[in-house]
């Protein structure tokens, strides 16, 4: 019986035979490895895309714009710092152009040091 | 890193080239283990076509794990032939259950493999003798007697201890002896 033969002696005798599909099916067509290659570029490709933009295609500049909060906010900022500028620089007289009749500038006739006249008045009564 | 400089660069290296983008490393990963995948498979499936998609599958699974490869835990060699072999079980258990009328009785289908063994030669002949095994022993003989791995590590692949591997081979090729000794002479071995 085959059966009770040794392993070695059955390898001996099977040797023949697993030598032969070894010669027989050792290679793959370029077309076939062309195709592993090409999916390997393909996953390097779909990871990038998963990964997102990285941060050097972005200038420092756009990163302080983003920062900031935006072009919008860069236009708000400039629109605010151009106003408070020109009321400082501006006359008073010139300031009733944007509140017309109801706005009014209050003047001082008294020195910096002067109080109230009510507080006077309590000074002057100890 | 030119493809050719990196004939030496080991498997390891290799997974964390080709993790940053390296396609020279997915090239020399892919000629060092692709045409033993393939072979594996097509010893294990008996269909080009099959075998290339299982092969390919496996590969890609392979560039798919490559950014989370722990270096020194696996040979990738291992690692491919588990999959593939895992690839190919499915795929024939898958066949077994939607062609299970198609599937000869071993003991009725002697005749037919003296009918190929007449025209083909020794390697169809085992290739035939071998889709006569179970699966795991089919795939335990592969790994041993064709792809010629230790025990260790076909034990590794297939999961299971090396004393399960040395039975499922001795069991593989006492049954390979019994299908293909007895035609020994008609295929000029005698």
């Amino acid at each position: 019986m085959m059966d009770n033969k040794p392993d070695k002696e059955l390898d001996l005798e099977l040797t023949a035979f697993f030598d032969a599909v070894k010669d027989v099916d050792s290679t793959a067509n370029a077309g076939f490895l062309d195709a592993v290659v090409l999916g390997a570029l393909k996953q390097t490709k779909e990871r990038a895309e998963l990964l997102g933009p990285t941060r050097q295609s972005t200038p420092w500049w756009g990163t302080c714009v983003r920062n900031i909060g935006g072009w919008q906010s860069i236009a708000a900022l400039t629109a605010s710092a151009f106003l408070g500028i020109t009321a400082g620089y501006a006359a008073p007289s010139a300031l009733d152009y944007f509140g017309s009749d109801q706005m009014t500038v209050e003047t001082f006739t008294d020195d910096n040091f002067s109080v109230a006249s009510d507080i006077e008045a309590l000074f002057n009564e100890n | 890193m030119a493809y050719d400089a990196m004939n030496d660069v080991s498997d390891d290296a290799l997974m964390v080239l080709y993790a940053n983008g390296d396609q020279d490393a997915a090239r020399s990963l892919t000629y060092r283990h692709a045409p033993r995948v393939l072979a594996l498979s097509r010893r294990l499936l008996r269909d080009m076509a099959e075998a290339e998609d299982v092969a390919q599958d496996a590969m890609l699974r392979l560039w798919k794990v490559a950014p989370d490869w722990r270096q020194g835990e696996a040979k990738v060699s291992t690692w491919l032939y588990r999959v593939t072999s895992n690839l190919c079980i499915d795929r024939l258990r898958k066949k077994k259950s939607a062609n299970l009328d198609d599937i000869p009785e071993p003991a009725d289908d002697k005749p037919s493999i003296e009918s190929r063994m007449q025209s083909n030669d020794r390697a169809s002949a085992l290739q035939t003798a071998m889709a006569q095994l179970p699966e795991r022993q089919r795939l335990a003989v592969t790994l041993r007697h064709i792809e010629e791995l230790p025990n260790p590590e076909i034990a590794q692949i297939m999961d299971i201890s090396v004393e399960a591997v040395e039975s499922l081979t001795a069991r593989g090729k006492r049954t390979l002896a019994g299908l293909l000794l007895g035609q020994k002479e008609k295929l000029g071995l005698a």
